[in-house]
C-alpha cells in the first residue's frame, strides 16, 4: 500500500465529473457572483476561485445537488473575502427585526401592471441596490431556486435569518420598483400608499 | 396582512412554499381572509416571478477556459504532490544512504577529521592510567598507540596518561606540566588533516580551537598530535618544537 496514492484513472475521472457539472453550473455561478460582486471583473475572479475550492472539495461533496453546494462555496467566498474589505458595513441603520410592511390598499392598480411592465434591468438595477445580506438571499432563492435550507447552509444563518432577509429583501425591491412604476407613469403615484 | 397581523415571514414563506402542506392551507385561508394580504401575497409572487424572470447573465467569454486552466495547474502541482508523497520512503531512504554512504566513505578514506571529532574520540578516553610508568612513556605510547619519538619526557615526566580506543583508533592523552601550567597532548595514529586547522607559521605545526582552548597539531612518526591548552598559540608552539624531538620547529617569521 503506497500512502496517499490515488490513481491517475480515477483522479481524471472525477476532474471530468467535476467539470461536468461546473461548466453546467458556471452560468449561475458568474451570475451569482455578478449579482453579489456587481462588478464583471470581481465576479470573474470570484467564480474562478469558487471553481478551484469547490474541486479541492470535490471529494467531501456528498454527491446530492452540486449547484446548491457551488454556489454555498461562491457565497461563503464573498462573504468572507470580498465583505470583510468593507469597514463599514452596509447593513448598520437596518434592523432585521422590524419588518412591518405596509399593507396594499383594496384599490390599488393591479400588481401585474407594476411587475409585468417593468423591464429587466430595472429589476436588476433595484436589485443591486439592495444591501448585501438580503440581495444574497433574493438571489439565491429567486434566481438560483435554493430553499430557504440551502441558502442557511450557503450563507451561514439561521433559517430564520433567512426567512427574515427574504422578507426584507424583496419588500425594499418592492418599494423601488414601485418608485420606478410610478416615474414612468406606468401607475399613478397615489395608487398605492 | 395588517388587520390580521399575518407575519410578512409566513406571507413569504407561502409564496416560496416553504411550509409543510397543513401550515400552508392555514397561512393561505388568512391571508385571501385579509384583502390587504391578499393583494401584497399576490403583489409579492409577481415580484417573485420578475426577478426569476430576470435574463441569464453573459458568462465573459474565456471565463470557463480561464477556469479549467487554474484546474490544470492545480493538477500538475497535485500530481507533482503525489510524486513526492508515493516516494516518500524512497527519497527518506535515499537521503539516509546518502548520509551513511557520504560517513562510510568518509570514514573508509579518512581524508579529514574535524575537531569536534577529536573531541569525540577522547571522550572514550579511559580513565587516568597513574599506574604507567609515566617516566617510560616512550615505551607505554609505543604499546598502546605507536613508535612515537617524544623528547624531554624522561625530564618532565606526564603527570597523567590515558589510553582508549575511538573506534578502531587508539588514542593516548597525556597531561603535561610547566611553570605557565598544564596542557594535554592527544596522540593517535593517522596523519589525516584537521579540518578547521591553520598552518602555523608557514611551517609543519597547524593551529586551531579543540575545547574552548588553543591546539596545535603535528605529524610525526605516522601519528597525530595535537597539544591543547589555556595559552596562546605560540606558546604551545614552542613546547610543541621541544617535545617533537625535532619533528618540528617553529619557523621564525
Amino acid at each position: 500500500m503506497l500512502f496517499g496514492r490515488r490513481p491517475d484513472g480515477a483522479a481524471s475521472g472525477q476532474r471530468e465529473a467535476f467539470e461536468r457539472q461546473a461548466e453546467r453550473a458556471f452560468p449561475s455561478i458568474f451570475g451569482t457572483a455578478l449579482r453579489l460582486t456587481r462588478s464583471r471583473e470581481e465576479a470573474e475572479d470570484l467564480a474562478q476561485e469558487a471553481i478551484v475550492r469547490a474541486y479541492e472539495a470535490f471529494d467531501r461533496f456528498d454527491g446530492s445537488n452540486f449547484k446548491a453546494w457551488i454556489l454555498r462555496i461562491v457565497t461563503n467566498l464573498y462573504i468572507n473575502r470580498y465583505r470583510q474589505r468593507q469597514r463599514n458595513p452596509q447593513l448598520g441603520s437596518l434592523d432585521e427585526d422590524s419588518m412591518s410592511e405596509p399593507a396594499a390598499d383594496e384599490q390599488e392598480t393591479p400588481d401585474r401592471i407594476i411587475f409585468d411592465e417593468l423591464l429587466g434591468q430595472e429589476v436588476e438595477a433595484a436589485l443591486a441596490k439592495v444591501p448585501a445580506d438580503f440581495r444574497i438571499a433574493v438571489v439565491l432563492s429567486d434566481i438560483e431556486g435554493l430553499s430557504y435550507q440551502e441558502i442557511a447552509e450557503a450563507t451561514d444563518v439561521p433559517i430564520g435569518t433567512v426567512r427574515s432577509r427574504l422578507a426584507r429583501g424583496r419588500a425594499m425591491l418592492r418599494r423601488m420598483l414601485r418608485g420606478y412604476a410610478e416615474r414612468e407613469g406606468l401607475v399613478k403615484g397615489g395608487d398605492f400608499e | 396582512m395588517s388587520e390580521n397581523n399575518l407575519d410578512p415571514t409566513i406571507l413569504h414563506a407561502v409564496i416560496d412554499g416553504e411550509l409543510p402542506p397543513h401550515e400552508h392551507e392555514a397561512a393561505l385561508e388568512a391571508i385571501n381572509a385579509d384583502p390587504g394580504a391578499s393583494l401584497l401575497h399576490a403583489e409579492f409572487r409577481r415580484l417573485k416571478t420578475a426577478v426569476a424572470s430576470l435574463p441569464t447573465v453573459d458568462v465573459p467569454s474565456g471565463a470557463w477556459k480561464s477556469c479549467t486552466r487554474r484546474l490544470d495547474e492545480l493538477d500538475r502541482n497535485r500530481k507533482a504532490e503525489r510524486f513526492v508523497t508515493r516516494y516518500a520512503w524512497a527519497l527518506s531512504a535515499s537521503v539516509f544512504f546518502l548520509i551513511l554512504g557520504a560517513g562510510s566513505w568518509n570514514r573508509l578514506t579518512g581524508q579529514h577529521l574535524g575537531a569536534s571529532d577529536v573531541t569525540h574520540m577522547a571522550s572514550v578516553l579511559s580513565a587516568p592510567d597513574h599506574a604507567a610508568d609515566t617516566a617510560k612513556v616512550g615505551k607505554w605510547l609505543q604499546d598502546r598507540v605507536g613508535p612515537v619519538s617524544l623528547n624531554n619526557m624522561a625530564v618532565r615526566p606526564p603527570l597523567s596518561a590515558e589510553y582508549g580506543q575511538a573506534g578502531d583508533t587508539p588514542m593516548a592523552r597525556l597531561v603535561l606540566a610547566d611553570p605557565q601550567g598544564r596542557m594535554a597532548l592527544y596522540i593517535w595514529r593517522g596523519s589525516d588533516p584537521i579540518d578547521g586547522f591553520v598552518p602555523l607559521h608557514g611551517g609543519p605545526l597547524n593551529a586551531g580551537r579543540m575545547l574552548n582552548q588553543n591546539c596545535v597539531s603535528w605529524v610525526q612518526d605516522g601519528c597525530h598530535l595535537v597539544l591543547v591548552g589555556p595559552r596562546d598559540v605560540d606558546d604551545l608552539a614552542r613546547v610543541a618544537t621541544g617535545i617533537s624531538n625535532g619533528a618540528v620547529s617553529v619557523r621564525p617569521n
